[in-house]
């Protein structure tokens, strides 16, 4: 074997594998393949040891924040493996097991239903509201009760919106406050 | 049934030594069985690289940290699907990698960043010389190379994740990840043949 194959060899070789036995015949035969292979070893030995004993953070509270993330990590994961509990032990919920994955629902508690779903809900409700006034119904309840009807309907529009967004943001709170904060944090870099 | 799940749920000492050297499969297939808390022994044997790997994807400690709590949940959540042939750490590192480009919408690439390197003990000696010298020219390499060959080179050497592993994880054919690699590693050969050449003709 000639020393560029060796070293051919060498660069080809994966993490934490050892030269195959033609390298390492021409290596205990080649002092200068030896030294190199050496030299080589030495340098990318142990080059994520001194990378994790590095800091990433300047903060000087390095293995404090990192405390605090594992015990939010955890606490997350609690939360997780007990809604699962409950949910096994809820019998009358068959439709919402079959319909949650529970890979939807991420840090933050977006909950089982998708943004998606609960936005284009609220916009039919709200159309559905608005055109209320217009359909056949409406205009014979009101012929009945001969009177103008929109301050009701105004009341009822507000009500059931203000209710059906203030179930979404409880549902929500802990994604939209992580998304607020990315967005203040955005907003007071630039 | 929930009795059982939450007795398990509490009474676990993740601190002892008898827990600390249990194996990343084991953990795993006790915490499918319902001992959660055993978790948190992954999660401080693994952090750190999520952290680092984090630090490629965003610039904010603040964002690094949501990024990081992100992906353990995540891997908590699809834990089943963990394949125990692995290793558990590439399992999670791949998990780690696809979260940080969906997050970053930043496709296939790596933002690299200095890291603050901490004082060695054995300052001075020619194995920390060798070893800094190398971690300039792979950065250096990492950042001269278009992606996705950039992010094979990070992960192969500063991940210590394998071939086959970082082919799995970037998506793309293994032998593509190896001359990727090889070639980073030709650099770093010329590199340290000059250096010693320099230091010859010093001498």
């Amino acid at each position: 074997m000639k020393c560029e194959q060796a070293m051919e060899a060498i660069l080809r070789l994966d993490n934490g594998a050892e030269p195959d036995a033609t390298t390492q015949g021409h290596l205990s035969n080649c002092p200068r393949c030896r030294a190199e292979y050496s030299q080589l070893r030495r340098a990318l030995d142990g080059l994520t040891k001194s990378l994790e004993n590095a800091s990433d953070v300047s903060a000087p509270d390095d293995l404090h924040r990192r405390k605090q993330v594992a015990d939010r990590i955890m606490s997350a994961v609690r939360a997780e493996a007990e809604r699962v509990a409950a949910r096994q032990t809820d019998s009358g919920s068959q439709l919402r097991r079959q319909t949650a994955p529970a890979s939807q629902n991420l840090a933050g508690g977006t909950g089982w239903i998708a943004y998606s779903t609960w936005i284009s809900v609220g916009v039919l409700l709200l159309l559905g509201i608005i055109v209320l006034p217009y359909t056949e119904g409406f205009l014979f309840l009101r012929g009945v009760m001969e009177r103008d009807l929109d301050a009701p309907l105004a009341l009822t529009l507000g009500l059931v919106m203000s209710g059906y967004w203030a179930l979404f943001i409880g549902t929500h709170i802990a994604d939209l406050r992580r998304r607020l904060r990315r967005l203040h944090r955005a907003f007071s870099r630039a | 049934m929930q009795s059982q799940h939450e007795s398990n749920t509490h009474d676990t000492d993740t601190e002892s030594p008898a827990a600390l050297e249990l194996s990343d499969v084991v953990i795993v297939e006790r915490v499918l069985a319902g001992e959660v808390e055993l978790f948190r022994i992954l999660v401080d044997r693994y952090q750190r690289p999520v952290y680092r790997l984090g630090f490629r994807f965003f610039r904010a400690v603040e964002d690094v940290e949501d990024y990081v709590q992100d992906v353990f949940l995540k891997a908590y959540l699809r834990l089943s699907q963990f394949c125990r042939r692995g290793r558990f750490y590439s399992w999670l590192m791949r998990i780690a990698y696809t979260h940080g480009i969906d997050r970053s919408g930043r496709k296939k690439s790596l933002v690299t960043t200095e890291y603050l390197d901490s004082p060695d003990p054995r300052q001075g000696t020619e194995e920390t010389a060798l070893r800094s010298l190398a971690r300039e020219e792979l950065r250096a390499a990492v950042a001269d190379l278009p992606q996705p060959a950039g992010a094979c080179v990070d992960l192969f050497f500063f991940f210590e994740l394998t071939h086959k592993e970082v082919s799995r994880i970037v998506g793309i054919r293994v032998n593509t990840v190896k001359s990727h690699i090889c070639r980073a590693k030709r650099r770093l050969r010329e590199r340290l043949a000059n250096t010693q050449a320099e230091a010859y003709y010093e001498v």
